[in-house]
């Protein structure tokens, strides 16, 4: 019971991290160069419903951390969930452990997102969120909120290659920000238009589109030298790939990472330039977008079951 | 460019895998695992993580399952020791739980024999 809830509550946690990040920086980066100030209205509205989004992945982070902390006390005590939480291990995990410091420092700085987020939805109105620090700020205490979880994975145990490791995996983290968990702000953006009854984007919408394609090329490019670089360092070897229960999952992701990329390039080579010929190719994009955001999610569950189990190296 | 994409596709599935954890395992043990001595004054083990020094145990028995070590259990880095006082001829078992720094615990045992 107590890997199910941890399974669980890493992953809700782990998604709704990169999702405090992917969510600014969508508004910021990739929609907020196709803002005039004279197309700021359904922009606007658009990203009041991001900042709400921020909110709720801001709550299932503050929730899931807790249940992860709470579990992992249990786990590292060999006492049952319950019974942890009139222990004096809790306070020992809290205090005597990197684990619970780390959890310490990261609710601090929780703390301190929550404060940014109150400044940034306290703005009525967003009709060019570029010009307002503190949606950048907000940017940066998420990124740095996600970035420590580094110290919560293997990284931080290993006793080989350690900076390397927390290097690459920081850089990881980040960059999964911007592809695959970006897909999701991406379809949301796809799924409001449709909302909206548009029949056919605008060259400021299809900018953005572009936008992304190209910041997540590059964030896929990146991700291949730190993804070399873990799987360098946790795997080992071919035959445990295939071998093992960490391998065979790792496997299962594979495909599942496959048939996202297939679909990113389907959107790219062929549904991007006929995006203005016709409503069904809007529809279509929308549809594979959608799909591949489910993908990224079932990506970061897969992530949650496998930091449950031993890697072969 | 675009075909790079997909032959990025094994690397971007291994680089997914960046939060997952390991477990400590017994590297090697000083007395060596099995091995025969002839005087020794503590049990020291090196694990492959780095652990968590207020939850990860080390403790030394006899044949007849009496602890024998003097509960002084130091942790540093990934290793961890245990004192012992000076033991007679027979063989000993050591019992280790290790709680590697990302959390996860494993546990195990060896025997050692004293001449």
């Amino acid at each position: 019971m107590i890997a199910a809830v941890l399974v669980l509550a890493r992953t809700v946690h782990i998604g709704s991290a990169m999702l405090l990040v992917a969510l600014p920086l969508f508004m910021l980066v990739i929609l907020q160069p196709g803002l005039g100030a004279e197309r700021g209205e359904g922009y606007s509205v658009f990203c009041r419903k991001i900042i709400k989004g921020l909110w709720l992945a801001f709550i299932l982070e503050a929730l899931s951390g807790l249940v992860w902390l709470w579990f992992v006390a249990a786990q590292m005590s060999d006492q049952s969930p319950w019974r942890i939480l009139d222990s004096a291990d809790l306070n020992a995990v809290l205090w005597q452990t990197q684990f619970g410091q780390l959890w310490l420092a990261r609710a601090a700085i929780g703390v301190l997102l929550g404060v940014v987020l109150y400044f940034v939805s306290r703005r009525k109105s967003q009709p060019r969120p570029v010009i307002y620090p503190s949606n950048w700020l907000a940017l940066a205490v998420s990124s740095i909120l996600l970035a420590t979880l580094a110290w919560a994975g293997h990284a931080v145990a290993g006793i080989h290659y350690h900076i390397l490791h927390l290097v690459a995996d920081i850089l990881h983290l980040l960059l999964s920000s911007i592809w695959p968990i970006g897909l999701i702000p991406l379809g949301w953006f796809l799924w409001d238009a449709n909302q909206r009854n548009q029949v056919l984007l605008e060259d400021s919408e299809i900018g953005t589109l572009k936008r992304f394609s190209q910041f997540s090329l590059i964030a896929v490019l990146l991700l291949l030298i730190t993804g070399f670089i873990n799987g360098w360092l946790m795997i080992g070897s071919w035959t445990a790939l295939f071998t093992t229960t960490y391998g065979q999952l790792l496997l299962i992701k594979v495909l599942a990472v496959m048939v996202m990329i297939g679909l990113g390039a389907y959107n790219r080579i062929y549904l991007l330039p006929r995006i203005q010929e016709g409503r069904s190719f809007l529809l279509s994009l929308r549809r594979t977008v959608l799909g591949e955001s489910f993908l990224a999610m079932a990506v970061v569950l897969i992530v949650g079951i496998m930091g449950t189990t031993s890697p072969p190296f | 460019m675009k075909s790079i994409r997909f032959l990025l596709i094994p690397f971007l599935s291994l680089a997914v895998c960046s939060l997952a954890q390991a477990h400590a395992f017994l590297d090697h043990a000083d007395p060596r695992v099995g091995s025969t001595v002839t005087a020794l004054s503590q049990v020291t083990v090196f694990m492959t993580e780095e652990l968590e020094g207020a939850f990860s145990k080390l403790q030394v028995f006899d044949a007849k399952g009496t602890e024998v070590d003097k509960k002084d259990v130091k942790v540093s880095g990934a290793t961890m020791t245990v004192s012992v006082p000076k033991l007679g001829a027979g063989t000993y078992k050591v019992i280790w739980k290790a709680v590697a720094t990302d959390t996860h615990k494993t546990n195990g045992t060896f025997t050692f024999t004293v001449q």
